[in-house]
């Protein structure tokens, strides 16, 4: 059993299935990302975009009515979840007063639309609407735990006198103040649209089903709901989970309803990336007409949130502790599960690592640079770990090629180098950094380990977190059943080893999980042989290491418009790498320039191919006719170096 | 109360080219449809070669429809010369004699990359006459699962239906390394069309979803991609046993170890085993599975049982024959076919076959006909 393997997705099979585990296990700070976007059920909608894996599913599955009625009866299960939803507005007196409702879009919608007929949008229309009406007359049932079958007539619809026409339209067409009724109505049209789309036997008439437009929305947020002729206080909020699953059609009237402010209600989407334009999800403008934060709000759940390492280690901690009584062994904390101690950090640099470190360095500039001897003896002679003392020499190695590129009479310098000059250059974060790195790839030690790196190579993503330490998991697990009680943590050298190999199946995976991934899976390798490329100069001009590219806006928009079959490539390349967060984007401003910067998932960079830094290191500009020129030719090859120059 | 298949005919390699010259057709019934996909697969002309060899000079009528199956008007596919090449040699085949040969263009993708290609053949079929044939045969060799499946489903429902004296057979040139070779991207997965929905229905009462996989090796993302979709109570997976490698149960079984522990919690009990090259035996499991199941839940209602057939194509017979008996749902993850290699496609083009080599791997399926009036 493996706890960071289980996904809020499966609602009905596994562990998470069960409510009660799916509340134990989520991190109320989760919630947190809420925090940036004012009072959370406002009556504007809400877009959640994320790459797959991202928690879209799990925040809805949160604030479902289901879930939102068992946290309040057992506050125990998670009290802080149980506050943080208490603190957003989501109970009332101690009872639910959030009606969630979720909605899941699947591809079904979209068959109305292949239907031959003047009014296939009135058919999607009805379909639509005839499942949010069930799908509230459910949640009402659950929420006030009434029996589908006998109680029926305890349940009373009255219309609201601010009902809107179209809401007294069906109010009245369906007979909706007759309960019984209308829920049977309901049932009966989804079965017989059912047939329509799917039974090639089916020969009725498809027109009496239509629908003139979404008229569920409002209707549920114009009625009054009476049980036993007591009047139910409730907030009800639609959530669409995976709205990315509409063809575009449907998802332009969704969009359109938003900009037309037709929705004035908590309204919800949630959807993969792709199934945004490209600029939308970067710039969040949905509309030039519409406002973020006035009219609508977008959380992108791949953004960097500061939140994000408090996140991640809380759902560390609440995974472990859900089967710490069944495991023979114990995970105290977050450092214990990855090594026993520190002692580990100075083990896996010796020194003779260190004394092949300072024999290049003489070679190199000893006979040139006066005072080099006397600053490597000052820190090989330092009472400092030898790690440290190995990335200091590695500065130092970057420091002279600077140096010397800098001023080429640095040679005739007769003062050489000083310690205090080479000590202040050494406190740089990026020198440290890509010493770090270099020390890593030079001398095959392990570079990608520890805490820090491994939230950083999660990429903004709970699920690549998830996958990382279900495999750490799964080694300890096999550590143990090999080793019994003499079992060991995971030492630095097997993270590293271990991440390398995700790093590789993760990349492999690409031409079989992603639309267009063999072409997506050529230019992810080049473009980290390019970061592989301009990180390892010998004298670090982009410490602490490239990690992505920069297109010029500008470019990106003549791009977008896909104007021969070259641009169109780039521009799907592109957009389904960000859709699935192999590559992240970035707005910057720089020198008057609109840069869009795509940085690659971390995890991409730790493949041992390429060895590139975990954090977010610096990026090149790229002209978008050498880009097309090296992506978008016929044969393309991995490693091309004569192409590389071009840039 | 026995099922319709459970005695099923399965008319193997060495019997094929005899089941069709031993049939009577002097009595008048002599009119034969054979139906198979047009596409690069060298195996779409396999069975056409060997009937129409077979029934030269027995004063047979044969029309054969070839389903000409591509995503968007006047695409040209990469793999033309191939098309184009089996499309001239089946031409050459079918018009010497009385024989005809229609084709039946079927757009299989929305302008947004929709899969449309099932809902399309079996609306092109509604309009298709069936009627006066006495054979009708459809070739599945050449043909994806996510037009053969649901197709196959439609031309049962429909006979039965009619009540048509027709007898409908399923013929299978059976090849796993050609099918190994097969790269198939899925990037869009859902119910097919034409079977029964329930699944997906909120307006109906609570059932549990029991998924019933038919596994084969390297289907692991689209497994996956099925679960979420799917999202089922339980799951019954089916094992091909007995097989050709006596060990390819374990073998998928260790494939899948990861899935099977972590996300699926696979209770032994659960897991099925159904022969490998024996569609009948697998139809015959899963209506055992089907009883099973409607005891168990007798008290909550028919569970909702969702096929996904992963197995080799003469396998998955038996799964639409189950599908179509039970009325079960079959989800698949559709996507683009193309071959690994074009050097291996070459190597087949290459190779001239005789027709008694094609027989060493023909089956033939008699789903509906003589043998099964009552």
């Amino acid at each position: 059993m493996n706890p960071f393997r289980y996904r809020a997705a499966d609602t009905r099979h596994g562990i998470i299935s069960d409510l009660s585990n799916f509340i134990e296990l989520f991190s109320a700070k989760t919630l947190n990302i809420f925090d940036s976007c004012g009072a959370v059920f406002e009556t504007i909608p809400l877009l959640l975009i994320s790459s797959p894996g991202g928690g879209k599913t799990s925040i809805m599955r949160v604030f479902s009515h289901e879930s939102l009625k068992y946290i309040c009866e057992n506050q125990s299960i998670n009290q802080p979840l149980y506050n943080k939803l208490n603190e957003l507005g989501c109970y009332k007196n101690g009872k639910p007063y959030l009606l969630g409702i979720r909605l899941i879009a699947t591809k079904r919608y979209n068959d109305f639309f292949e239907i031959d007929l003047k009014s296939r949008k009135g058919l999607f229309y009805a379909f639509f609407n005839t499942r949010v009406i069930i799908l509230f007359i459910q949640a009402i049932f659950s929420v006030n735990d009434l029996n589908k079958s006998k109680d029926t007539s305890k349940v009373q619809f009255r219309l609201r006198k601010t009902a809107n026409k179209s809401t007294c339209d069906a109010f009245s067409r369906y007979q909706a103040s007759d309960f019984n009724t209308f829920y049977k109505t309901m049932v009966k049209i989804e079965e017989n649209l059912f047939d329509i789309v799917n039974d090639p036997f089916w020969d009725g008439d498809p027109s009496i089903y239509t629908d003139n437009e979404i008229w569920a929305l409002n209707f549920i947020f114009s009625i009054d709901v009476f049980l036993n002729d007591k009047k139910v206080e409730y907030l009800p909020i639609v959530m669409i989970d995976d709205f990315h699953n509409f063809k575009s059609q449907a998802r332009k009237i969704f969009l359109e309803n938003i900009s037309s402010r037709e929705f004035n209600f908590p309204f919800w989407l949630s959807s993969r990336k792709s199934a945004l334009p490209l600029e939308t999800y970067i710039s969040e403008d949905l509309q030039t007409a519409i406002t973020k934060g006035r009219d609508y709000e977008v959380l992108d759940l791949n953004k960097d949130h500061k939140n994000f390492s408090a996140v991640l280690l809380e759902i560390f901690k609440l995974r472990i502790s859900h089967i710490q009584s069944k495991l023979p062994f114990k995970f105290r904390t977050f450092n214990k599960f990855l090594v026993n101690n520190n002692k580990d950090k100075n083990l896996y640099v010796s020194k003779s690592t260190i004394e092949n470190i300072e024999t290049s360095i003489k070679e190199k500039f000893v006979q040139s640079v006066k005072n080099i001897d006397k600053i490597i003896m000052n820190y090989i002679d330092s009472n400092q770990p030898n790690e440290k003392i190995a990335i200091s020499l590695i500065a130092l190695d970057v420091f002279l090629y600077r140096k010397i590129g800098e001023d080429t009479l640095f040679y005739k310098n007769e003062h050489g180098v000083t310690i205090q000059e080479f000590q202040k250059f050494l406190n740089r974060n990026d020198i440290y950094n890509v010493s770090k790195l270099f020390l890593g790839k030079k001398f095959r030690l392990p570079y990608y380990c520890g805490i820090k790196n491994i939230i950083s190579i999660s990429s903004n993503s709970i699920d690549q977190f998830l996958n990382i330490f279900g495999r750490f998991y799964e080694e300890l697990n096999v550590n143990y059943f090999i080793k019994g009680n003499d079992w060991e943590p995971l030492s630095f050298e097997r993270q590293n080893n271990l991440i390398n190999k995700l790093s590789f199946e993760y990349l492999n995976r690409i031409p079989k999980e992603i639309p267009y991934g063999r072409y997506i899976s050529q230019f992810i390798r080049i473009l980290l042989s390019f970061c592989k490329n301009e990180t390892y100069k010998n004298n670090a001009p982009y410490a602490p290491g490239v990690t992505g590219i920069a297109i010029i806006s500008r470019e990106f928009e003549f791009l977008k418009k896909c104007t021969n079959r070259k641009n169109e490539h780039l521009y799907k390349i592109i957009r389904n790498s960000i859709s699935y967060n192999l590559l992240e984007p970035n707005y910057i401003t720089r020198q008057n320039k609109t840069l869009i910067v795509l940085y690659i998932n971390r995890l991409l960079c730790c493949h041992a191919t390429w060895h590139l830094p975990v954090q977010k290191g610096s990026y090149r500009i790229i002209r978008l006719d050498n880009l097309i020129d090296l992506f978008c030719s016929d044969i393309i090859e991995e490693k091309n170096e004569e192409q590389l120059q071009l840039w | 109360m026995v099922s319709k298949w459970e005695y099923g005919v399965h008319i193997g390699p060495s019997e094929y080219l005899d089941f069709f010259s031993e049939i009577d057709y002097s009595q008048g019934a002599n009119r034969i449809l054979i139906i198979t996909g047009l596409g690069w697969d060298p195996r779409m002309s396999y069975s056409i070669k060997c009937i129409v060899d077979t029934l030269k000079g027995r004063g047979v009528e044969i029309d054969v429809h070839l389903i000409r199956y591509q995503p968007k008007t006047n695409f040209v596919s990469q793999y033309k010369k191939y098309i184009d090449k089996n499309y001239e040699e089946t031409k050459v085949i079918v018009e010497t004699g009385q024989n005809n040969l229609s084709t039946i263009d079927i757009i299989t993708r929305t302008n947004d990359n929709l899969y449309i290609g099932d809902k399309n053949l079996l609306l092109e079929y509604t309009k298709i006459d069936l009627d006066g044939y006495d054979w009708i045969i459809l070739d599945v060799s050449s043909l994806p699962k996510s037009l053969y499946l649901p197709l196959t489903n439609f031309l049962i429902t429909k006979f039965e239906r009619d009540q048509s004296k027709v007898n409908f057979l399923v013929s299978v040139y059976q090849d796993s390394a050609f099918d190994k070779e097969i790269a198939e991207t899925p990037d869009d997965t859902r119910f097919l069309k034409g079977f029964k929905v329930k699944a997906e229905k909120y307006g109906s009462d609570n059932f549990p979803i029991i998924w019933v996989p038919v596994l084969e090796k390297n289907q692991k993302s689209n497994l996956i991609e099925l679960k979420s979709f799917i999202n089922p109570h339980d799951i019954y997976p089916v094992f091909p046993f007995p097989s050709k490698n006596p060990r390819c149960d374990d073998d998928i079984l260790l494939h899948y170890k990861e899935l099977i522990t972590n996300s699926w919690k696979l209770d032994p009990m659960n897991i099925i085993y159904a022969g490998e090259d024996d569609p009948f035996d697998l139809y015959n499991s899963i209506c055992f599975l089907k009883k099973h199941l409607n005891s168990v839940f007798h008290h909550i209602g028919s569970p909702c049982i969702v096929l996904t057939i992963l197995s080799s194509k003469l396998s998955s017979i038996g799964g639409v024959i189950a599908a179509y008996e039970h009325e079960l749902e079959v989800a698949h993850s559709i996507g683009a076919h193309s071959p690994s290699n074009i050097q291996f496609l070459d190597k087949y083009f290459d190779t001239t076959l005789s027709i008694n080599d094609i027989c060493q791997n023909m089956h033939l399926l008699w789903i509906l006909g003589e043998p099964y009036h009552e």
